[in-house]
């Protein structure tokens, strides 16, 4: 068991990745899962609150801090989260699944990892479909920038935000 | 048991740690941000720090940094702590002077296992020497400062401590521990007049939950002689123990010299009140009167009351050396005394008790 599982009731900390910013930042969930809030169609705003940014450049360095803040949900790139519970959705889904590898390339960065597939035949319009989840949770992955690609993140979990993907590959790299 | 600070500005964080910490024996200081943490780091001088990275004001990295620009505090190792859990963020943290780089995702165990393996006495060697605990007037708190120092002493230094009364005649260390012991300093040293060995030397003395060895004082009125068979006594005890400490009856008399002689270091207690003041002064002189260096002897002040009439700052001037540590004020302290039940156990979190517990790690090196 992590030692911050949640323990600050309903309040998910995270690092949000822009083309040009990291913001490692909290969103106060309440009983939902971030994913969730992500999807929520009645704001296109997410609110966060301890907001520490960095460039993307040198994103060890934070060079400001802000107690609150509002993100708009159309420019993330992606989400990185260190548990996977919050990158799930509280849906249920009842069909098996399978890890597909899977690369994306969006706005500054290169992403690697897996998603989870569960039909026989795999379709990217069906990925990409933006319907009840606006954010493809990604599976240990590792983001590249790709303007300063000594600048990498990893994580066990990535969301990814469909409107900003530019190409998708799945399977092994040949 | 170790001093450890946790700076964090998330309350639950604290709470967890603070919790996860003191289960294991640790006694933890707390500190909601970077500011606030430097402060104790300076006032505290913990063992080993545990400290957030995204706080407001001043990052965990600028409060690192600060530390490390601290002679008085730079080696105290820093674990950064952090909800940031990137390769880049534990470089970052490195750089900034920390020691070592956990996320948050970390478990309690494993997070527990690093500070135990970071703190300064697990690559020392064990602590030895015998400590001798003096005042020259009654009510300073020697004894229970005698008593939970012993304590702090086998729980820091994880070795056996014995706790000698020497006060002639109806000492107090029993009664503080909630014992009834069957035997006494008197009978030791007669055994030992006796040609008893250090194996029969030991079974006068009782064992305390907490792990220390009591030899207590006679109950009763009895007639003690100092001769040399309680020093011959008092003497061989370090081949049975590795640390002693004894509660040094309030006499300064040339046939007590032989055994404020043989202590490695004595501590002075005092309280912050002039009558106290002016028997400090005056141990002092008759101190260096019967040949006890000057160098063993260390000053510990015991706020024995909430309100405190002379400032340290004052005491120090007055007895021209520096106080080695202060005790502060604990309201529990005297209902610890009658219950029998130490204060350091009662009460773990207490100031006081993080007070004895840093002299306990301190006193022998």
């Amino acid at each position: 068991m992590s030692t911050v599982r949640r323990i600050s009731a309903g309040r998910v900390t995270a690092d949000f990745f822009t083309g040009s910013y990291r913001f490692s930042a909290s969103v106060i969930v309440y009983n939902r899962r971030l994913v969730d809030v992500l999807s929520d169609p009645s704001t296109d705003y997410l609110d966060m609150v301890d907001i520490y940014i960095s460039r993307i450049n040198n994103p060890g360095d934070i060079v400001a801090t802000y107690q609150s803040g509002t993100l708009i949900k159309e420019a993330i790139n992606f989400i990185l989260l260190a548990s996977e519970a919050e990158g799930t959705s509280q849906q249920r889904h009842y069909a098996g699944r399978q890890n597909l590898p899977i690369f994306l390339s969006i706005p500054s960065f290169e992403i690697h990892g897996e998603i989870q597939w569960g039909t026989k035949d795999w379709e990217a319009r069906k990925v990409l479909a933006v319907d009840s989840q606006k954010f493809l949770p990604v599976f240990n992955t590792t983001a590249s920038n790709s303007i300063f690609p000594e600048v990498t993140f990893q994580g066990p979990i990535a969301l990814v935000n469909k409107t900003q993907i530019q190409v998708i590959c799945a399977g092994a790299a040949g | 048991m170790a001093n450890i600070l946790v700076v964090d500005d998330d309350r639950d964080i604290l709470r967890l740690l603070e919790f996860t910490l003191k289960r294991v024996g640790h006694i933890v200081i707390t500190a909601p941000n970077g500011e606030i943490g430097l402060a104790e780091t300076k006032a505290q001088k913990p063992d080993l720090i545990v400290c957030d990275i995204m706080m407001p004001k001043m990052t965990g990295y600028d409060f690192c940094k600060q530390v490390r620009a601290d002679p008085n505090v730079e080696h105290i190792p820093i674990i950064m702590f952090s909800a940031r859990f990137q390769p880049i963020d534990k470089q970052t943290a490195l750089d900034a002077g920390a020691t070592d780089y956990l996320p948050k995702s970390t478990a309690p165990d494993a997070l527990v296992n690093r500070i135990n393996e970071l703190l300064p006495h697990t690559s020392k060697k064990p602590a030895q020497g015998t400590i001798g605990l003096f005042s020259l007037r009654g009510g300073a708190g020697t004894t229970s400062l005698a008593v939970n120092l012993s304590i702090a002493l086998t729980l820091t230094q994880k070795t056996d401590v014995a706790l000698v009364d020497l006060a002639i005649h109806g000492g107090h260390t029993a009664v503080m521990l909630g014992m009834r012991p069957a035997s006494n300093f008197s009978q030791a040293a007669t055994a030992v007049k006796n040609g008893a060995d250090p194996a029969a030397v030991k079974s006068h003395f009782m064992k305390h939950s907490s792990g220390i060895e009591l030899l207590a004082s006679p109950p009763n009125f009895v007639q003690t002689s100092l001769d040399n068979s309680l020093l011959k006594m008092l003497n061989g005890l370090a081949s049975i123990y590795p640390i002693t400490v004894l509660d040094v009856p309030h006499i300064l008399e040339p046939n007590f010299s032989p055994i404020l002689q043989m202590v490695d270091t004595l501590i002075l207690v005092l309280t912050t009140d002039m009558p106290s003041l002016q028997s400090t002064a005056l141990a002092l002189q008759g101190l260096q009167k019967l040949g006890i260096p000057d160098n063993k002897i260390e000053l510990v002040v015991n706020q024995i009351t909430p309100a405190n009439s002379l400032p340290t700052d004052t005491i120090q001037k007055a007895l021209k050396r520096p106080i080695r540590a202060v005790i502060p004020f604990e309201a529990d302290m005297v209902k610890a005394i009658n219950s029998g039940k130490p204060m350091l156990l009662i009460a773990p979190q207490s100031p006081a008790t993080a007070a004895i517990g840093q002299l306990a790690r301190t006193i022998l090196t």
